[in-house]
């Protein structure tokens, strides 16, 4: 069998198992957002109801949509104090057996943006840098509680179009409570479970000194009292021979960490390799597990939204536009990697599949995962905002490496990360419904609700804030001394490393082309700036649109409206995202991975 | 150092606070 034959295989199989859960995970999703009575509920119910006396919240009290963007934006503002001060002060605090000193500043702040954001871009090597309560309490937990606000933020938003006539769009609050207690933690609990008992590390010991087999000899870079590499005259690395017999295994509790941040679409790992750490991603079954989980939340939304809706149909049709758009792009990616490096082949050098060599690009590939379950890795978490990886995304071919960026260019919406997925593909449904309505000459509605003049200008906010943040921000990165420092690679791949961490940085990936050092006070900060707006602008023009169609009267069906259960609004709705898409940033992408790949039958 | 991270995060709040009242006086807006 083939190694395409075996892919096209692994990926169907992948996504029937994912389709599967849609209709029952998405309906369990609806039930518990909506309070309907459930075995959650009575197993909870209690917990829930203490959590509600303890914290002074009225669980029947709705809000309008400004004071639910309001307790949303202050909730996650004091978890961005919270976490910087647990990286700051983590050498006062315990669970920190290596006395890892306070992080610094700048690196504190892009991590606490970056994890209250769900994009866990990480600045910082996790495993020499940050203790074990600074992972748990600061990051594992900013992992559930992004996720659920974005889930809460989808919820709000849907209800904006199954409500009438009313101003209010839930209670944040116990959105935020059910979605974490009912869906997040029990999920990440049985996941966490299932990967310790496949070998992934959960203790709180310290790192264990192992004596290796051979005594190593190894050239050691050496740095100056700053900590910044030495460089001879010609740019190169000063380094110094250096010899070990031992070798440092890093322990901690990273089960537990593992399980939200594939489940909550995160990505931020326990260890600086993330799943291509033999501690996080041991095996082929936690390889497929992890995989899943990024998926199966964010698919299961499109049902929870026809449920939520009143027309299943409606869901469906959002989850097919998210496969038509994830499927060529994924095969794409395979491609690309498996049919290998053109130079290599001018060489001479053997690229073809084998019993005894993977063949294709293998450059930055885990062998025990290979090209296969690398390219689905890699488009599963960037068509997701997990981030997470399994590879080296630098070292993919040019249409290997376009292939993750231009799925988080799509705005995150095949399928989007957990609730940012159905919201922004609700937003592009709002602009086709709109251009349908001028094409035919009718005001435009979509599932009864009137598309007016407010709601275009709402969408428009949602939908140019994050090219606006990453085109703007790459530009400035590109233009000054401080961003073209970080730049590992010359010429066009340089540019796209740059391109891709505003790209991931805007539309809360958080996966990165590491031959970018984003460790600079420069990235530190830009990349924060944009993380934030990036996050935080879409969602309150999300809820405001929530608001506005929530009022609104629902419209009779007559003759003349466009149903948007079929394949036409399909195509509408491609449309509209891939419109959007390409215009806004093929230029940039042709700077980067387009002439990269024409330049590599040149030798280039 | 701090006090300058912790203000550009008090910057953002603001920022964006300003924003949901924007998009309020948008809805209201006859």
């Amino acid at each position: 069998m083939s190694p395409e034959t075996r892919f096209v295989l692994l990926l169907a199989l992948f996504l029937v198992v994912i389709v599967l859960c849609v209709k029952p995970l998405g309906g369990y999703i609806a039930d518990i957002m909506e309070g309907r009575p459930n075995f959650a509920s009575r197993l909870g119910g209690r917990f829930e109801a203490l959590i509600y006396r303890i914290c002074g919240i009225e669980p029947g009290r709705e809000m309008a949509w400004s004071e639910y963007a309001i307790a949303l934006l202050l909730f996650n503002i004091l978890g961005a104090f919270l976490v910087y001060g647990l990286l700051r002060l983590q050498a006062f605090l315990p669970l920190n057996p290596q006395k890892f000193p306070g992080v610094g500043g700048d690196t504190a702040f892009n991590t606490a943006v970056s994890f209250i954001t769900n994009t866990n871009w990480q600045s910082y090597s996790a495993e020499s840098t940050l203790g074990y309560l600074a992972q748990m309490a600061g990051l594992a937990v900013q992992n559930f509680l992004s996720a659920a606000t974005g889930i809460a933020v989808a919820i709000a938003l849907i209800r904006g179009f199954a409500r009438h006539g009313t101003k209010t769009i839930g209670n944040f609050w116990v959105d935020l409570t059910r979605c974490t207690l009912y869906l997040l933690l029990p999920l990440s609990l049985i996941l966490a479970l299932v990967l310790a008992a496949q070998g992934v590390v959960q203790n709180f010991a310290g790192y264990k000194d192992a004596a290796t087999i051979e005594t190593l000899t190894y050239q050691n870079p050496k740095s100056d009292a700053a900590g910044h590499p030495l460089v001879d005259a010609a740019g190169n690395p000063v380094t110094e021979a250096a010899t070990t017999g031992t070798q440092t295994l890093p322990m901690g509790p990273v089960a537990s960490q593992e399980a939200i941040k594939e489940l909550g679409t995160n990505g931020g790992g326990f260890f600086n390799a993330n799943s291509a750490h033999p501690y996080e991603n041991p095996t082929a079954v936690t390889g497929i597990l992890e995989t899943f989980a990024m998926f199966v939340i964010a698919f299961a939304l499109t049902y929870t939204f026809g449920r939520m809706v009143g027309d299943a149909r409606q869901g469906w049709v959002l989850l097919i536009t998210m496969l038509i758009l994830f499927v060529p792009l994924v095969l794409l990616a395979f491609q690309a990697e498996q049919h290998g490096n053109p130079v290599f082949a001018r060489d001479s050098v053997d690229q073809i599949a084998s019993a005894a060599q993977a063949g294709g690009n293998m450059e930055g590939k885990e062998t025990r995962f290979g090209i296969a379950a690398s390219a689905l890795w890699a488009a599963v978490a960037t068509g997701t905002s997990t981030g997470a990886v399994n590879s080296a995304h630098d070292s993919l071919m040019p249409l290997g490496g376009f292939v993750p960026m231009f799925l988080m260019q799509l705005a995150e919406v095949a399928p989007g990360g957990v609730g940012t997925g159905i919201y922004s593909i609700l937003m592009f449904a709002v602009l086709g419904v709109f251009i349908a309505g001028l094409m035919i000459g009718r005001t435009p509605e979509y599932l009864g609700k009137k598309i007016e003049t407010l709601e275009m200008k709402l969408a428009s906010v949602f939908i140019l804030t994050t090219p606006f943040v990453v085109l703007i921000g790459t530009a400035v990165a590109v233009l000054t001394e401080a961003g073209k420092a970080g730049i590992g690679n010359p010429g066009a791949h340089g540019f796209s490393e740059i391109l891709y961490a505003f790209t991931s940085a805007g539309n809360n990936n958080g996966s990165a082309f590491g031959g970018l050092t984003a460790t600079s006070v420069f990235y530190n900060v830009s990349i924060g700036l944009t993380m934030f707006i990036g996050r935080y602008w879409p969602i309150m023009a999300a809820l405001a649109i929530a608001g506005s169609l929530a009022q609104k009267k629902r419209v009779p069906v007559t003759e003349g409206t466009m149903p948007t259960h079929g394949p036409l609004f399909v195509a509408l709705l491609l449309g509209s995202i891939l419109l959007i898409g390409v215009l806004t940033y093929v230029p940039a992408l042709a700077l980067g991975p387009i002439v990269e790949h024409l330049m590599l039958p040149a030798g280039h | 150092m701090d006090a300058l991270y912790l203000l550009i995060l008090v910057g953002l709040y603001a920022v964006t606070h300003a924003l949901v009242w924007a998009l309020d006086r948008l809805r209201n807006a006859p």
